[in-house]
């Protein structure tokens, strides 16, 4: 077990250093991100935010919300496709192959590691929010816990199109559509009636509907977590089955350091 | 230390047979060289051994355990791998930090992995460049860095594919004397694969001849030459000599 925390840790430690050598990338990311928030409060999105969540006067704050999650998601479930298609192009994937502990718990020291990018990133869009834009947040424990379990489910995701990159190498292209089609199907822009089943079997939207309720003081049922744990259990077991079968499929085809 | 029995690796993209019956036996502290053109299945044959390649069929035997799912990661801790082409670093930090990940990810602590570095760095003079970013170093260096990052754990079994690609002159010899003192010094069993017969053949203990993904021969008589070798085994093409 000890074993394991130590490689877990070598790894969160590795990827930090990589993700900080690369500034010009990483400052980039965030200029793109405040741009497209900057342009979306300015075009008035998630006026119906406000109204659906007895919240009007609060809109931008729960479009906000609604933004710093998915910014979350999408680098969640972008993670593991560009790590494994970064890393067999660099052709330390096998190296982390042969590691003494199975490769999914790299890939959790590469997730923590990006959780705590994305914290950086968030608090850098919530610092632009409320200094240059007046728009503010009260980030509590509901929301937290809203974002942690959100997160579990779309790293869930994220090993899906991780495993498949494993065999097709470049999919970053599914990812980029992905990130596009979640932000529109998800509630983090608007909201017009309840969401639909389908809608609800992506953690995110659960995940954004428990957290606008917990800052505008809305009751939280009982159901509304369990929804939103098992959306992301479901995605935890599928994406760890599927990602665990295209490992198996790439050792079998020789794919590992094809890239 | 390295027995491999009846290997068959078809790959159903392109329907190439890599590995057709292939067996061999590598002993404790024996450097061993697998010399064949390019797609004659030495690189396949590597790989599964290293458990990154599943066969069709056969069995792989390393430090007297058998590969299977359930035993592979304890094989991890046996083997250290090198691939080809300078492609098993991470360029954008130090070699120091790839030194400690690579050691922590066989399961070394920072104290082991320390030690191991005085030791293994000095054998292959990568000391001077620690604190280098890995994107800085030369070919030749890269190379070096790597086969220390590999040894980092202590393996066994060190497994070395095109070691000598792309390397000056300096740096052939220096890692040819640090291979030998890795058998002679510390009794690790090395497999280097290669079409480079003049590197093995100063390096090497026993070539292995492997051709359209079949073991063709093996002999201890390192004097052959490579028109030789090219004429008895009928291997056409890019093997290189220096």
């Amino acid at each position: 077990m000890s074993k394991c925390i130590n490689i877990i840790k070598a790894e969160i430690k590795r990827s930090l250093k990589e993700s900080f050598s690369y500034r010009m990338g990483f400052v980039s990311d965030i200029m793109v991100l405040i741009l497209l928030y900057t342009a979306l409060i300015f075009g008035n999105t998630g006026m119906r935010l406000g109204s659906y969540y007895n919240n009007p006067g609060n809109y931008k704050t729960l479009f906000l919300l609604g933004y710093i999650f998915w910014s979350y998601s999408i680098s969640a479930i972008s993670l593991t496709c560009n790590e494994i298609s970064a890393e067999a192009v660099k052709g330390t994937l096998e190296q982390k192959f042969m590691a003494v502990i199975p490769y999914p718990f790299l890939v959790l020291g590469s997730v923590i590691s990006n959780f705590l990018v994305s914290s950086i990133v968030a608090a850098v869009i919530i610092a632009f929010s409320t200094l240059v834009l007046g728009v503010n947040i009260a980030i509590n424990g509901k929301v937290l816990l809203a974002l942690l379990l959100t997160l579990a489910g779309m790293y869930g995701m994220g090993l899906i199109l991780g495993g498949l990159a494993l065999i097709a190498k470049r999919v970053n292209q599914m990812t980029l559509f992905l990130q596009i089609v979640l932000l529109f199907a998800t509630d983090t822009t608007t909201k017009r009636s309840p969401s639909s089943v389908a809608k609800l079997i992506i953690p995110l939207t659960s995940g954004n509907d428990i957290a606008r309720k917990a800052v505008s003081s809305m009751a939280i049922y009982p159901t509304d977590w369990l929804q939103l744990l098992l959306a992301s259990i479901l995605w935890l077991v599928v994406g760890s089955a599927v990602f665990g079968a295209c490992s198996r499929y790439a050792r079998k085809n020789g794919l590992l350091g094809t890239y | 230390m390295i027995t491999v029995s009846h290997l068959h690796k078809k790959y159903s993209k392109g329907n190439i047979v890599a590995l057709n019956d292939v067996s061999m036996d590598i002993k404790k502290g024996e450097i061993a060289g697998l010399l064949g053109p390019n797609g004659a299945g030495k690189t396949t044959l590597i790989k599964i051994i290293c458990g990154l390649t599943i066969p069709d069929s056969g069995e792989v035997i390393v430090s007297g355990i058998r590969m299977e799912e359930k035993t592979r990661l304890k094989i991890m801790e046996k083997i250290g791998a090198v691939f080809e082409g300078n492609r098993n670093l991470y360029w954008a930090i130090s070699v120091l930090d790839n030194y400690y990940f690579y050691g922590s990810i066989k399961g070394k602590t920072s104290g082991q992995i320390k030690k191991n570095i005085e030791k293994y760095a000095d054998l292959l003079k990568t000391k001077e460049l620690l604190s280098r970013q890995v994107k800085t170093l030369s070919m030749g260096q890269k190379q070096r860095v790597a086969i220390t990052a590999a040894l980092l754990h202590e393996p066994e079994v060190l497994i070395l594919d095109e070691p000598s690609n792309g390397l000056d002159i300096d740096s052939r010899f220096l890692l040819v004397d640090a291979l030998k003192v890795l058998r002679d010094e510390m009794n690790m069993t090395l497999l280097i694969a290669s079409h480079d017969v003049e590197f093995l053949r100063k390096t090497v203990d026993r070539i292995i001849i492997i051709n359209n993904g079949i073991i063709a021969d093996e002999f201890e008589n390192i004097d052959i030459t490579t028109d030789e070798i090219e004429k008895r085994y009928k291997i056409s093409g890019d093997l290189k000599e220096d």
